[in-house]
């Protein structure tokens, strides 16, 4: 049973935390990029709290007793997605670390060798 | 004598890149011009086919996606005091023959920036009807949300000044910049002209927009049109 004080409640706290989404995401302190499925937890959170119904027939149909248990099992989802968009987002980053310190080492090393080409022929 | 910066940017772009820079080199512009390459990562020869055309190249250690890539471009223009910079894209879409034409408005001071548009004449290609149905939907929301009037918000060929040059070198989106940048333009006050033009359709290589993306990528640039709307002047 979804009461109307944890609809309240859910509502009130996805529209703040899509507040400050939003907010950070104008001031470019959040890259869009990665701030999609955000949006999307935000947005789906706000159907499910408006209009629980939709939660009651999810649960019918993945036989779930409680439809507060299918919000649970919905938000975990989303959790699940969100951690693996981030694990992807990582790899690609600690990858491009890779190849920038690579090409840094390489770089230093040229510059010595300039450096010390300059001074011999000084 | 007022200095233009031809930027390039090109990812795996073999088989287009010499005929580009040949047709670039046959042309007498009025102005001064260089040539820069960015190569973003390139895995085929784009580089080394630069390299042996004596075309100055960048070559970026990771693929940084079409914003970085050009935004590269702007702040070599800005680090060595070009005047003005103009985007031409490594596929041979747009023709050099049009970059005296789009030049022109800032030469005579009219725009900030000049985009070439390929949907004022409507001639040459047009592009896919599917995209051609994404750019009209683009031209709605840009057109609703400013008081610009733009036919073709998704070219890339595109000319500014100086003061834009600096604009961009501080701040420029990064996945699919174009439409996002006449925003940010627009909302820090430059004038936007467009000039007709005429573009070939790519000869080699690939785009980097396939169906797959075309609808993340709709949903994507509206989304970023609506923050950008919601910015104030200050970001």
């Amino acid at each position: 049973m979804i009461t109307i004080r944890l609809q309240l409640v859910l509502l009130a706290l996805t529209i703040i935390s899509l507040f400050i989404l939003i907010r950070m995401i104008a001031r470019y302190k959040l890259d869009l990029k990665y701030s999609l499925l955000w949006l999307l937890l935000g947005g789906g959170f706000i159907i499910f709290t408006i209009f629980p119904t939709t939660v009651y027939y999810i649960a019918k149909f993945l036989s779930i007793e409680t439809p507060t248990n299918a919000l649970f099992l919905l938000g975990i989802l989303f959790l699940i997605a969100i951690v693996f968009s981030l694990t992807i987002a990582i790899s690609n980053a600690s990858n491009n670390i890779k190849k920038l310190s690579q090409e840094l080492g390489v770089l230093k090393l040229e510059l010595s060798k300039l450096k010390k080409f300059d001074k011999d022929n000084m | 004598m007022t200095s233009l910066l031809i930027i390039i940017p090109a990812y795996n772009e073999e088989e287009n890149i010499r005929s580009l820079i040949d047709s670039i080199r046959s042309i007498s512009f009025k102005i001064k011009i260089e040539i820069i390459v960015i190569n973003d990562c390139s895995t085929d020869r784009t580089s080394s086919i630069c390299k042996e055309l004596g075309i100055k190249v960048i070559d970026l250690p990771c693929n940084l996606g079409i914003g970085g890539a050009v935004q590269t471009g702007y702040k070599y223009a800005k680090e060595n005091n070009f005047d003005l910079a103009i985007q031409v894209d490594g596929d041979g879409q747009h023709d050099p023959v049009y970059i005296d034409k789009i030049v022109e408005p800032i030469l005579e001071g009219k725009a900030d920036m000049v985009i070439g548009s390929r949907y004022i004449d409507k001639s040459g290609f047009q592009s896919t009807r599917l995209r051609r149905f994404g750019i009209r939907y683009l031209c709605l929301l840009i057109n609703t949300l400013t008081d610009l009037k733009i036919t073709d918000p998704t070219s890339g060929f595109r000319v500014c000044n100086k003061r834009i040059i600096d604009q961009f070198a501080i701040n420029y989106p990064k996945d699919y910049p174009e439409p996002e940048s006449i925003m940010y333009l627009r909302r820090k006050g430059f004038t936007i002209k467009e000039e007709a033009v005429v573009m070939n359709e790519r000869v080699g290589g690939t785009s980097s927009i396939n169906l797959n993306r075309s609808i993340y990528y709709m949903i994507k640039v509206s989304l970023a049109i609506f923050f950008d709307k919601i910015r104030k002047e200050s970001f």
